[in-house]
């Protein structure tokens, strides 16, 4: 506290305490210690750390801890408002069991080391073979985590086995994106919402999942205006409550139903002719599968959406023909402005990478783009998966900025940046996710390639599918090695040899992108408990460890080392944890970063706008008074300045160099596995409101937990009729790959239609990924959590 | 909460007979008023021409205070007669210390922090839950207690703030986690200018714009108004400057001051 602010407390506290004297002959009571401090408390503000939505919140900070939370009005994203998890975001710093201290398996038993002894074991491993040390990282990285993590790999080690969960949430909306505009990331804003006249649901529920955007469009009404919700959906939830139409159809047939949409729009002629003809081109399937397809004219195109009439539609999905017409109505009409929105019903799907172009695809076509509240939009799931692994591109094939490691002069212009010397980037992508484990979990005589995996923010063991084959044999094959950071105990601490205890949230500075292209910037306000330090100090301080070492991927082209930071012309030894808020790190890594960021025009602004601000969407472009200008509407003429005048669209990365978006046809073609007689029902898997993805946070978080405290399998009613089981009734829920007990929920916070069963995956002592597959989408390699043949077995009894 | 025989500052003897004419008008209304639910005749009974007050006209509830008839017309009368004062309660004797402790501790439980959402105290709907604004849009009275009002303006999705206290059934907690985080308390009494000056208000106001939510004449006791027939509170309550607002502190960043 600065002298001035402490006169100014110390005599509004006399005054204060006068006028609680008086307070208190007035009401008979005098006000609590604590209350009389209520004004101590120090505010900053912050975007939450759980999901994509990206609010901001207020944190109130007293004594060193933080106290309170409050929702940010000045955020565009929430305007004060957050969500049950934001608002108790405070209390995920404070569960009892932190990491305080490293940890190292010996003898089968994680025991206390130093840092020290912690960076040299890091360091042996890489030794061992860099060729074989992969990062698994996440889209809860932040920015500066990140791209050091990448710096580390690709331009430290030469090895580009760094991959992301987020391949396991967002990857096909990438290559989705990818296909139709040749850039990732939406083109529409949260904006959009309070436009739209149509909001469609593919797949999502957001009153759980995105409940501070669904309030966003639902409170419209409550102001008295009109919006009408189309929930299409494989099974009744809280955003169904809400919907004006709410169409149940069979699992992985979205695609029949996209193709009917578009059917229907070219057989009536109700497409926007004009749209089409002057920003899109066409285009198919490649034999087999790939991210470019081929092109084909629009003939071709009505020749293959022939078959999908709506009564073809109909039997294919079960939405009824006549929902499939009032769907291609309100597209074929250019005066309603429709909003799509979709997470991971359309991305964890193996033909994701094709269903999220077809719903881009049925906007183009119809014309419903580049105007407010007219955009086919994807959210995501992690605070940073757009920010961090998306645009810093901490993927296996990657660099930052849009560019890919084949690509010889993307690699030139990164090593230019970091200052390495030429062909210091291995061309050659690494292992995505899946690959990634698969070889660790392969003895090196079979071809398992992977010795070390280093994993930060995120919780493998426990969000991986199918863990029995990609997670437990690695810990059975001498050799094998597993290093994990994270805040406290998880599936996979319990299976590491080296435990690392990092920081969380705002124990440390930061940087976050969220789904709709906002950069967002936050201070460190506490510190972490006992020695649990940044994970962005880990990889540099690793890195730092390797250097000392005489590795020589850790010096950069001038014999300095890799993260070389400067103050005032002197290098500040960022590497000592003491030492490593002599500077901020995070600007210093931001500003080189930033430098990768107009390639593909997603400019980023200096640091400093972001200090300032709630939050920038990219493009962010400077003025020329000198200020910095966010865009919303990204392609659109009357917003985005990378558009050439007078056009009122332009798809400036068109995959085809000629400005055009592709419309895609993708047949609806079988699911990977079925249910038959013998596993006779859908299996879906998602989250709900109380739990963000593996529950570390939140189910140490008392509120969250007592209302929602163990996973369930929703069945339908009927069928719980047919099989004699009970509300609540413990039962055994079995897949090809593994069984699970869990109590049946009737009726509960979703009613899957007959035949359909849902499991939350946030428990831990019920990890249903063990019965998921592994079958992925083959472009963007993303598994499909949301659907494989499962039966329901009574305890004690043979049923099925 | 409070207790419900503190609520109105009346006393538990005056609750039961309110109590009883509640029941009693909602008897009499439904027997009196309604249709009366009149089987099919079964066959080959001829049907009497019934002499019941079916045909009379359907008084609404507003009606009955103010044409009073039938047997138990007595009985109305002295029904409102006793629900009259109950709403708008007799000046205020202040609140004891220990009152107003009551009414700390019962607003605590049920928020993590001063601020925070209050979770919500009995069994819902985990799906369909339209119903949370029949009672808690304007303070519904039943069996005796008030729901709370919300505080803030209507917003339709409830249940993405407000999450239940206790596990739903058939789901189980097994034991709450241990955590050791502080809430924030209440910021206490607003400052007075001067003996008998109007207080200010200690906390702020976003989120809290409908100030008789707490303290309109339902509110609990310690921190209702003394004036329940005084509908702008603004107009004499203004913001606390000493007390927490919430406001963002700028500079200097807090990483500076929070070196490891």
């Amino acid at each position: 506290m600065e002298r001035r602010d402490f006169i100014k407390a110390s005599a509004m506290t006399a005054a204060t305490a006068a006028a609680s004297r008086l307070a208190v002959a007035q009401d008979g009571v005098e006000p609590s210690v604590s209350a009389r401090h209520a004004g101590d408390v120090r505010w900053q503000k912050a975007p939450c750390r759980f999901c994509g939505t990206g609010c901001h919140v207020q944190v109130g900070v007293k004594g060193g801890k933080v106290v309170a939370i409050a929702g940010d009005q000045q955020a565009e994203v929430n305007r004060g408002l957050l969500c049950v998890k934001g608002y108790h975001v405070a209390l995920a710093l404070y569960g009892k069991d932190r990491l305080t201290r490293p940890l190292l398996r010996k003898n089968g038993k994680l025991v206390p080391i130093s840092w020290n002894e912690a960076l040299d074991v890091i360091a042996d491993r890489v030794m061992l073979d860099p060729k074989g040390f992969a990062f698994y990282g996440s889209g809860q990285w932040t920015i500066p985590e990140g791209y050091a993590a990448q710096k580390f790999m690709k331009g430290g080690l030469s090895c580009n086995h760094i991959d992301p969960n987020a391949r396991l949430c967002m990857a096909s909306a990438v290559t989705g994106f990818l296909a139709v505009y040749g850039v990732d990331e939406p083109a529409g804003v949260y904006d959009d919402l309070d436009r739209a006249d149509v909001v469609i649901l593919w797949g999502n529920n957001p009153a759980e999942m995105h409940p501070v955007l669904f309030s966003r469009i639902i409170d419209r009404r409550v102001r008295g205006e009109k919006v009408t919700i189309i929930d299409l959906c494989t099974r009744h939830t809280r955003s169904s409550q809400h919907a004006d139409h709410v169409l149940l159809f069979k699992p992985h047939t979205d695609l029949a139903i996209a193709n009917g949409i578009m059917h229907l729009l070219v057989e009536r002629g109700t497409f926007d002719r004009e749209f089409v003809q002057r920003h899109c081109a066409f285009r198919g399937d490649n034999e087999p599968m790939d991210l470019a397809g081929k092109p084909i004219d629009f003939a071709e195109f009505k020749r293959r959406l022939a078959e999908y009439t709506p009564e073809k539609v109909q039997e294919i999905s079960g939405v009824s023909a006549d929902a499939i017409r009032m769907m291609a109505d309100l597209f074929g009409k250019r005066d309603v402005r429709i909003t799509s929105l979709w997470c991971m019903g359309m991305n964890q799907h193996t033909r994701g990478t094709a269903i999220n172009a077809l719903v881009h695809s049925v906007h183009l076509l119809s014309g419903h783009f580049g105007r407010p509240g007219d955009a086919p939009t994807s959210l995501t799931g992690q605070p940073s998966a757009c920010g961090t692994a998306r645009e810093v591109g901490t993927l296996a094939h990657a660099l930052p900025g849009g560019r890919v490691v084949p690509n010889a002069a993307h690699r030139a212009e990164s090593e230019q940046i970091w200052n390495v010397p030429e062909g210091r980037i291995n061309p050659k992508p690494g292992h995505h996710t899946v690959l990634m484990w698969e070889k660790f979990s392969t003895p090196p005589e079979q071809g398992g390639d992977i010795h070390t995996i280093w994993v930060q923010v995120t919780n493998p063991a426990h969000s991986l599918p199918n863990r029995h084959a990609l997670v437990d044999p690695s810990r059975k094959i001498p050799g094998r090695f597993l290093i994990v950071s994270d805040v406290y105990p998880t599936a996979t601490t319990e299976i590491a040899d080296l435990v690392l205890p990092s920081a969380l949230w705002v124990e440390k500075n930061g940087m976050f992108g969220n789904s709709e292209r906002r950069t967002q910037q936050w201070y460190r306000m506490v510190k972490p408990p006992g020695e649990a330090r940044d994970d962005c100090w880990q990889i540099i301080a690793a890195a730092r460890r390797l250097f000392e070492r005489g590795f020589e991927g850790m010096k950069d082209k001038d014999g300095r080392f890799l993260f070389h930071t400067e103050k005032a012309g002197k290098e500040v030894p960022i590497w000592d944890f003491a030492r490593y808020y002599d500077v901020n790190v995070d600007e210093h890594l931001f500003e080189e970063y930033r430098k990768f960021s107009t390639y593909k025009h997603k400019d980023l602004a200096p640091y400093s706008e972001y200090v300032k601000a709630r939050g920038l969407r990219w493009p962010v472009v400077k003025q020329p008074d000198g200020s910095w200008k966010e865009t919303r509407w990204r392609f659109a003429g009357f917003d985005d300045p990378y558009v050439k005048k007078g056009e009122n669209v332009e798809f400036y990365h068109s995959p085809t160099n000629d400005g055009r978006a592709q419309i895609w046809f993708s047949p609806y073609v079988l699911p990977p596995e079925v249910p038959d007689d013998k596993f006779p029902f859908w299996l879906c898997t998602g989250r709900v409101l109380e739990h963000w993805h593996t529950g570390t946070m939140t189910m140490r978080i008392p509120q969250l937990r007592s209302a929602m405290p163990e996973a369930y399998v929703e069945m339908n009613r009927d069928d719980a009729r047919r099989l004699g089981i009970q509300n609540g009734e413990r039962v055994a829920l079995e897949t090809r790959r593994g069984t699970l007990e869990l109590p049946v929920w009737i009726d509960g916070r979703g009613s899957p239609p007959p035949g359909s069963l849902f499991v939350p995956f946030f428990d831990e002592k019920r990890l249903i990924n063990e019965l998921t597959l592994q079958a992925h989408c083959p472009i963007s390699k993303e598994p499909d959590y949301k659907k494989c043949a499962a039966r329901v077995r009574r305890l004690g009894s043979g049923g099925a | 909460m409070t207790e419900p025989d503190r609520s109105f500052g009346i006393d538990r003897r005056a609750w039961l007979v309110i109590g009883a004419a509640v029941v009693t008008v909602a008897a009499a209304g439904f027997m009196g008023g309604a249709h009366p639910y009149r089987p099919p005749p079964a066959p080959g009974i001829e049907p009497v021409a019934s002499a019941s007050a079916a045909n009379a006209p359907v008084p609404s509830y507003g009606d009955l205070a103010g044409s009073r008839r039938g047997p138990n017309e007595g009985m109305y009368v002295a029904a409102f007669d006793k629900l009259a004062p109950g709403l708008l309660p007799a000046p205020e004797r202040p609140a004891t210390e220990d009152e107003r402790r009551a009414t700390i501790e019962a607003r605590r439980a049920r928020r993590a922090f001063d601020g925070a959402p209050p979770q919500i105290p009995h069994a819902i709907d985990q799906q369909r839950f339209p119903s949370c604004l029949t009672c808690h849009e304007s303070g519904a009275l039943l069996a005796g207690r008030r729901a709370p009002v919300m505080s803030h303006q209507r917003m339709d999705n409830c249940v993405q703030c407000h999450v239940v206290a206790e596990a739903p059934k058939p789901l189980a907690l097994d034991a709450p986690p241990p955590n050791d985080f502080v809430g924030l308390e209440t910021s206490g009494s607003g400052p007075r200018a001067w003996a008998g000056a109007p207080p200010q208000i200690p906390h702020t106001t976003f989120m809290r714009e409908n100030c008789a939510s707490c303290h309109g004449p339902g509110g609990a006791h310690g921190i209702r108004t003394s004036h329940p027939y005084r509908q702008s509170c603004n107009q004499c309550h203004a913001s606390s400057a000493t007390k927490d607002q919430r406001a963002l502190n700028e500079a200097p960043p807090p990483w500076e001051v929070n070196k490891p």
